[in-house]
């Protein structure tokens, strides 16, 4: 009886499911299928998408114009060479100052700076290889971004440049009273080295002057030995550095035609002075004529085309007065009340 | 001496026009001619020229069907004059379109678009494809006149020509946007106004709020004026029409109507006529009723959920506004409004007592967001932006001190925001077609990139968060999806350049979204639904969540206190500002869009049109950037056209002493038009002149700045009307040097200077009444300086306030004698709280001769309103300073003279729905005027003239676009004893300006 009774329950229980299945191909419930994860509908809209063309061509301007892609290029060196230079004078200085109290406040902030200096030479290498690949015909679909942020990059790291003054001067007051030896002499050579180029690339003669003043402390014989007793790493930069300043016309310290540093640089870069990896950027020969488009290239890169001559916003009033009716698609961005705009509709 | 001068002036010219320092280049093929101004932006042009090959290929698809149409090479001038980008078109005297290359305006996302470029050149060139497209008719009478024919007010009969060349230039705004939307809509693969959220929030607020939609000419006359949107009705309503003529008659007699082709009718109503059987008015008011109901449809199926309760902070809408910032501390926000009635400001709103508090006036407003407002909490100083339209400016106004402290001219930043933590200003520096994020200083000053973006991409609506570590914006793709960017600003410092893309959305926009107070969230707006509701984003997990459920629009949501919200609810008569609880909603319905019910009726035509047949020669970038060369404003010329000229001479013995000259006029132009000469040659042998007064010429050469003029026996077109005669016997020759600037609106500076040569007089150039007696010839030389600042609230039809200073110094060399002179004028307006656009005017005006009184060149000479019945001068003549109503032109003669003229303006009425498609009214305006004016004369007692009066004034529009002024007055004088035309007198006047 029982199961008789259980097998009714369930018979009961199938047919009224099965009714359900049945009745519910014949009744719609409004059910947006567009629906979000909750219950929010989403309006039907046409939509195709359409393939697009990389707006920034960038490969194709550096295949085209000749001195646009020398001027970048060497923009590019002198900035990434500059952040190399920087960082290794930062361990530098570490390994001659770290232990002389009176370098303590100078060394913190130039370690408080160092992550801030790889993450520059990050962004330069990025830009780097993209600019190689690019050169050599690849298309790089981040070429035009890493390029552009290799200068907020270098910005960033010129504002750290009153470190090397800082540098510069507690050397000099440090061995007014202390015997001091060539390594730490070197190390504030450099920084004046680095601080001439800061100089030079700012057009700031009266810095660059006195820097000169300045001199260097150890004599230029004893230089190449002092560099040679650094690691690899920091030797490489300093002898790509001197080579950028030859290349541009300009002395330094560290005399890279010399018999030690062709030596030098032979053992540690196998006789190319590389600011970067890719053969192609390589071969480019850095003068100043080049120079002068770091300017151009880097204020560009800054985007910071500020004011436009106003005679040439005023011509541009009389031009726009000469076109005559316009029909304007400024449904968004019209100036609804000055009646100079009777000529144009919104 | 005079042929010397004439010489000198001669040979000035070209030697002075080589001053000129802008340089342009272009990039000229036989399908256009691009034309930019900065040799920076050579590498773009290989990209511009892509899209617009593009976009011609498309319509060339859809519009050629016409083997004996060749379309006109259009010049393509790309701009960077604006913040903001815009595009432009016109056929007249050749097809142009412009470019303003920097990105578009993101606001409120009334204008969705997918890469810029792409977008302007699909929706502009449609424009272009509209007016310049011919049958063989208008063919005919482009062979005729050389050209497609310019309208030029100087020769009214250019306006027929110009319509029997270029007939469909001649109608309605909205039915020239009406297609270019749809275009850029279909052809941009559904990115376009024809699916816009906006588009559909406004026509659902009019029939949610129970207003009526415009007729078809009422929208030409209350509807572009009437309502905070001025001007861009035009793009809503033709938008909107033309999806439903898709909707309810099938694409393909969209574009029957719309195509020009042999068997078409000239007037675009009768080709409606033609082409639906009913009269366009009939349709359009048979889509007013389907618009009814399918709002009517949405807003039930939005109202199926629980709609989210808003608690208003005013009383009205305030009409455009800019999102709000606030300050808890205060309880106080701000933000940048403009109403119909005042002018641009920052407001000031206190959400605890209501009270709301004008705070500064803002020059340069844009439509929908009329300028980027930031809050110092820490120094209680707002920082805004100013001249919006153009090249942005940055105002800072203390609120302790209650005024402006700094400005700052052309610092091209926009999207603002202050970060209190770090106490220092982040904004978006636009140039050049780039975008940057840029940092300044608490003092504005020592601006730094931050972040450039490259070429092509466009951001907009950034925030802060309160610890001003985060920044957000938002991006949008090549295909119109949104994506939210952040930035952490702790890493930019440290030149790591990695922003992160927190969410995109393909087919729905992000907008305006903002830090919530606890930095969790951004909380910001979008159309997901069709509804612009509000939503925010999770910034651990990237979870989405709406937070309302409107029936009209939520926008620039921003939290106030914890769970609580400060919104912008769109109302028909603008933003709304609201408060409302931030609460997650769960269950909201969709809406259709308008657009979409066009395309489902039209689906396989629609899904073909952006699609090319066959695929476009590939544009090689060095084939373009490697002929790039400058552009010679001399090279270039060339013949712009020629018609037949009717104008007056003056002639005493003929009626109205004026003769009638037939003509013909020659023009000359480059295609940017800086370097135009038009030449008119006439004769009136019927005339009771002299033989050598039958022959007529008129020359003008305009180049950049400089305008060189000669004539012989000059003609007037508006001398047939009288009784003002500008015509003049014998010979002239004058150049002139004009140089404005109207870079920093609404202030104009202007300068110049001119010399002249007049022989052969009959009368004085200047005085048509004053006979020279025995001299015959006379140089001139003037040089003058002026200074306003005038604005017209929206609606306004004049001038409203402001200022207007002006100062000359000019001289005659008359037989072997100089006589200078001074005038200075000044013109001081304010809109009066009164109404609407009712303003009072005071404008004075003063000089003096330092010549021989005795002598006609020794004076001023004063009298009569100074309208023409036929004129194309200003329609307020009264206003200029010889202007005397009720006295004869030229009666009063003064040595030395003072004047003063006290205006008032009252509000035009605005007339709706009144006229015919052709030919209508748009407003009617009065004006009273009362004028003193003393003059002085050597052995004469001090003399004083008065004049009152009143003038009406009625806008006619024909055919679109040829705006005629009609205007009415009467002058009475107050004249003193022995006054030669009596102590009384009164001037009758008629008046229409045409074009």
């Amino acid at each position: 009886m029982k199961k008789k009774n259980n097998l009714i329950i369930l018979g009961s229980v199938l047919a009224v499911c099965l009714v359900g299945v049945l009745l519910s191909q014949f009744i719609g419930w409004p059910v947006d299928s567009g629906k979000t994860g909750g219950d929010i509908g989403k309006s039907s809209r046409f939509s195709r998408k359409a393939a697009t063309e990389a707006v920034t061509n960038m490969e194709e301007l550096l295949a085209n114009d000749e001195n646009y892609k020398n001027g970048v290029v060497a923009s590019y060196a002198v900035m990434t060479s500059r952040a190399q230079q920087f960082g290794a004078l930062v361990d530098m200085s570490n390994e001659v100052a770290g232990k002389l109290p009176p370098f303590g406040d100078v060394l913190k902030a130039m370690n408080d700076a160092r992550p801030m200096v790889d993450n520059v030479c990050a962004a330069l290498a990025e830009a780097g290889s993209d600019l190689g690949a690019a050169l050599g015909g690849e298309q790089r679909s981040d070429l035009a971004q890493n390029t552009i942020n290799a200068s907020p990059a270098y910005t960033t790291l010129q504002k750290q440049n009153e470190l090397a003054d800082r540098f510069i001067a507690t050397t000099d007051e440090y061995l007014k009273t202390a015997e001091g030896n060539d390594r730490l002499k070197f190390v504030r050579d450099q920084w004046v080295d680095y601080q001439q180029m800061s100089a030079a690339l700012d057009g700031d003669k009266k810095t660059a002057r006195a820097l000169a003043e300045k001199g260097y402390l150890l004599p230029s014989e004893r230089s190449m030995a002092a560099l040679r007793s650094f690691d690899e790493d920091s030797q490489r930069a300093i002898l790509c550095s001197a080579n950028l300043v030859s290349s541009l016309g300009g002395d330094c310290q560290v005399d890279i035609n010399s018999p030690e540093a062709t030596a030098a640089v032979g053992e540690i870069l196998n006789g190319n002075l590389a600011f970067f990896e890719s053969e192609r950027l390589r071969a480019y020969k850095l003068d100043t004529e080049q120079l002068g488009f770091f300017n151009n290239i880097e204020s560009a890169l800054n985007g910071m085309f500020r004011s436009q001559d106003i005679s040439t916003l005023a011509q541009s009033e009389t031009l726009t007065s000469n076109l005559g009716t316009i029909i304007q698609e400024t449904a968004t961005g019209q100036l609804a009340s000055e009646a100079a705009l009777n000529w144009w509709f919104f | 001496m005079r042929f010397r001068v004439i010489v000198f002036v001669l040979l000035l010219f070209p030697v002075l026009s080589r001053g000129q320092r802008q340089t342009y280049y272009q990039y000229k093929t036989d399908d256009a001619q691009l034309v930019f101004f900065d040799k920076n932006l050579s590498r773009y042009i290989p990209h511009m020229v892509r899209m617009y090959r593009n976009g011609r290929a498309l319509h060339q698809q859809i519009w050629s069907a016409d083997p004996a149409y060749v379309p006109e090479a259009p010049l393509l001038l790309l701009t960077d004059w604006e913040d903001d980008g815009n595009g432009g078109a016109t056929p007249l005297p050749r097809n142009v379109i412009q470019i303003g290359m920097a990105p578009l305006s993101m606001s409120y996302y009334v204008n969705p678009s997918s890469e810029r470029y792409a977008q302007l050149f699909k929706h502009e060139y449609t424009h272009t494809v509209m007016t310049d497209r011919y049958n063989s008719g208008d063919l005919g009478w482009r062979r005729f006149f050389g050209a497609k024919v310019s309208t030029d007010s100087a020769q009214p009969l250019s306006a027929l020509w110009s319509y029997l060349s270029v007939p469909r230039w001649y109608a309605p705004r909205w039915y020239h946007e009406g297609i270019a939307c749809f275009m850029e809509t279909w052809l941009g693969g559904g990115v376009g106004r024809s699916l816009g959220g906006y588009d559909e929030m406004y026509f659902r607020s009019i029939i949610a709020g129970g207003d009526k939609l415009f007729s078809v000419v009422g929208l030409e006359t209350e509807g572009s004026t009437m309502d905070f949107q001025v001007g861009a009705n035009a793009y809503l309503y033709g938008t909107r029409f033309v999806n439903y003529l898709t909707k309810e008659y099938g694409y393909d007699k969209l574009i029957r109507f719309y195509n020009r082709s042999d068997g078409s009718r000239t007037y675009y109503a009768s080709q409606f006529r033609q082409v639906y059987g009913q009269p366009l008015r009939k349709v359009w008011d048979a889509w007013k009723e389907d618009e009814k109901r399918h709002q009517e449809e949405n807003l039930s199926a939005v109202r199926e959920y629980p709609l989210t309760p808003t608690t208003p902070l005013t009383a009205e809408p305030l009409g455009s506004v800019s999102p709000f910032v606030y300050d808890p501390a205060t309880g106080k926000a701000y933000a940048a409004m403009n109403a119909p009635g005042a002018f641009a400001h920052l407001t000031e709103i206190d959400l605890g007592t209501g009270r709301q508090r004008s705070l500064a006036d803002i020059n340069g407003v844009q439509l929908y967001n009329p300028a980027y407002v930031a809050l110092d909490r820490n120094a209680g100083r707002l920082i805004y932006t100013t001249n919006n339209g153009k090249m942005r400016g940055l105002q800072v106004y203390d609120l302790g001190q209650r005024k402006v402290v700094k400005k700052k001219k052309l610092q091209r930043i926009s999207n603002i925001v202050y970060d209190n933590a770090g106490d220092c200003l982040y904004g978006l520096f636009s140039n050049g077609g780039t975008q940057s994020i840029v940092r300044l200083d608490r003092e504005l000053e020592n601006p730094e990139v931050i972040y450039a973006f490259p070429f092509g991409v466009s951001v907009f609506d950034m925030d802060i968060s309160h610890d001003g570590k985060l920044l957000s914006l938002t991006r949008q793709g090549d295909n119109g999806e949104h994506t939210l960017l952040i930035f952490n600003t702790e890493e930019l410092a440290q030149a790591i350049f990695k922003p992160v893309e927190l969410v995109t959305w393909e087919d729905a926009n992000l907008g305006q979204f903002r830090f919530s107070l606890d930095d969790r969230y951004l909380i910001g707006s979008s159309y997901y639904t069709g509804v612009s509701n509000l939503w925010q984003i999770d910034l651990a997990t990237r979870e989405m969540e709406m937070l309302s459920n409107t029936d009209t629009g939520l926008f620039a949501p921003l939290e106030i206190a914890p769970g609580q919200l400060l919104a912008l609810s769109f109302e028909r008569d603008g933003m709304h500002p609201v408060t409302l609880s931030c609460a997650v909603v769960t269950d909201a319905n969709a809406i259709e869009l308008y657009g979409q019910r066009a395309y489902e009726n039209n689906q396989k035509e629609l899904e073909q049109v952006g699609l090319l047949r066959e695929p476009l020669p590939r544009v090689e970038f060095g084939d373009v950037y490697n002929a790039i060369t400058p552009y010679d404003v001399w090279k270039e010329m060339r013949f712009a056209g020629a018609y037949p000229t009717v104008a007056g001479f003056t002639d005493t013995q003929s009626w109205n002493h004026v003769t009638p000259v037939l003509g013909y006029r020659f023009i000359f132009s480059d295609p940017v038009g800086l370097n135009s000469v038009k030449l008119g040659l006439g004769i009136s042998p019927w005339s009771h002149n002299d033989w050598k007064n039958r022959f007529h010429a008129d020359l003008e050469w305009r180049l950049y700045f400089w305008t060189l003029k000669a004539a012989w026996n000059h003609v007037d077109f508006y001398d047939l009307a009288g009784p003002v005669r500008a015509s003049r016997k014998g010979y002239m020759v004058s150049l002139a040097y004009d140089y404005s600037n109207n870079t920093q609106v609404p202030y104009s500076r202007a300068w110049g200077f001119s010399v002249g040569a007049y022989g052969d007089m009959d009368a004085l150039p200047m005085y048509q009444e004053i006979a020279v007696g025995d001299i015959k010839s006379l140089q001139t030389a003037s040089v003058y300086g002026r200074i306003s600042k005038l604005r017209t609230s929206l609606g306004g039809v004049m001038k409203e306030q402001g200022y207007d200073l002006s100062l000359r110094g000019y001289g005659y060399l008359a037989g072997g004698r100089v006589y200078p002179s001074v005038d200075a004028q000044g013109d001081f307006g304010v809109l009066l709280p009164v109404g609407r656009n009712t303003s009072f005017w005071l404008r004075t005006a003063a000089g003096h001769s330092f010549g021989d009184a005795k002598t006609v060149f020794g004076n001023t000479y004063f009298g009569g309103f100074r309208n023409n019945h036929v004129t194309n001068q200003d329609a307020f003549q009264y206003r200029t300073a010889l202007a005397l109503p009720g006295a004869g032109i030229d009666a009063i003669r003064a040595h030395s003279y003072a004047k003063a003229t006290a205006e008032l303006n009252l509000q035009p009425i605005r007339l709706n729905n009144f006229g015919a498609l052709s030919c209508y009214p748009t407003w009617i305006q009065c004006s009273f005027f009362g004028t003193g004016l003393s003059a002085w004369n050597p052995g004469e007692p001090r003399q004083m003239y008065f004049s009152a009066g009143v003038q009406l004034t009625t806008e006619l529009v024909f055919m679109s676009y040829l705006k005629t002024t009609l205007s009415v007055g009467y002058g009475h004088l107050f004249a003193p004893e022995g006054f030669p035309g009596g102590r009384h007198g009164n001037e009758w006047m008629v008046s229409i300006k045409l074009l």
